[in-house]
């Protein structure tokens, strides 16, 4: 399975519904509407009409996907998911979902020791407190390799 | 292959008992008959008992689980940024698709004229003037807003 249909299971099926049900009242909408309202518009060609009440609705439809993935994939991170689902909505032309990749967290990883899931950079499991990175042996954070000091309480760090 | 260089193969394993009972048979039956691959044996027996004799370095606690989790996370972590770079150039476009087509809609709906405050909103002009500046308005204002939070979020760590 590529990453896009993994990606793409994730959104879930209420989206896909909400999105084909915008799809459909904006078709109609478009169809019914400026076409009347407008004289000039009565006399346009049926297939005219219709790319133009089709077409602009594949955006809205990819949307309200995109607001649903947000929603799972904040909400597998560990983050905010309601908010970010909000900011998604209501920052105007995407550029929600843009700020959304730029500052998304990292995926949580399963604890080797009980399955637990944790946050990136934790030194210990929250759950049954097995070892999941290098800690600094004084103030037990987590510590990269190759450090030979501690970057919270600066205690000289064992070689690796 | 001859069973020389058979043999030959199997010499450095032989003294770290890596050798099933079979091969090491065979190598036996051989080095009696061969001077070169008892020689060479014996060097390699010189090997192996000169590294067990040498002081064995404390392994780290836990250092298998670290690893692992480590591995687990260097791994999401470089599928995440492959995947978000394919992702950026695409919403990048998304955006624009978006922006043109929301432009395109109102000038179908309002007959092409919105005129609020004298300036006819759905001129291109106006429209993408507008909505650049509404766009990065709302993104500062989300930007610092989840700066903040995260800030507090790492003290809280």
């Amino acid at each position: 399975m590529s990453r896009f249909q993994q990606e793409l299971e994730l959104v879930p099926r209420r989206a896909f519904s909400i999105g084909v049900c915008l799809w459909l009242a904006f078709f109609l909408t478009m169809m019914l509407l400026p076409f009347r309202l407008d004289p000039e518009g009565r006399n346009w060609p049926l297939a005219g009409k219709l790319a133009i009440s089709v077409l602009p609705g594949i955006p809205l439809f990819i949307t309200v996907l995109l607001v649903g993935y947000v929603y799972a994939d904040a909400k597998r991170r560990g983050m905010p998911y309601v908010l970010w689902t909000w900011l998604v909505v209501l920052i105007p032309s995407a550029i929600g979902f843009i700020l959304y990749f730029v500052l998304r967290d990292p995926l949580l990883v399963n604890c080797t020791h009980c399955g637990a899931q944790v946050r990136h950079g934790f030194a210990f499991c929250p759950k049954c407190g097995g070892s999941l990175a290098q800690a600094c042996p004084q103030c037990r954070c987590a510590v990269d390799l190759g450090w030979t000091h501690c970057v919270h309480c600066g205690a000289s760090l064992p070689a690796a | 292959m001859s069973e020389h260089e058979v043999v030959a193969a199997m010499l450095p394993l032989a003294p770290s008992g890596a050798l099933d009972a079979q091969e090491q048979r065979r190598l036996e039956e051989h080095c009696r008959e061969c001077a070169a691959c008892r020689r060479e044996l014996e060097i390699w027996s010189g090997y192996s008992q000169g590294l067990r004799q040498l002081p064995q370095p404390p392994i780290p606690a836990q250092l298998m689980e670290r690893t692992r989790t480590r591995l687990v996370q260097e791994h999401a972590a470089a599928a995440d940024r492959r995947w978000d770079e394919w992702m950026l150039g695409a919403l990048a476009l998304f955006a624009w698709t978006v922006g043109l087509t929301f432009w395109f809609v109102a000038r179908i709906v309002t007959g092409g004229e919105l005129v609020i405050m004298g300036a006819n909103l759905v001129r291109f002009g106006t429209w993408s003037a507008g909505s650049t500046v509404m766009v990065w308005l709302t993104a500062a204002v989300a930007a610092i807003a989840l700066g903040r939070r995260r800030r507090e979020l790492r003290r809280a760590l």
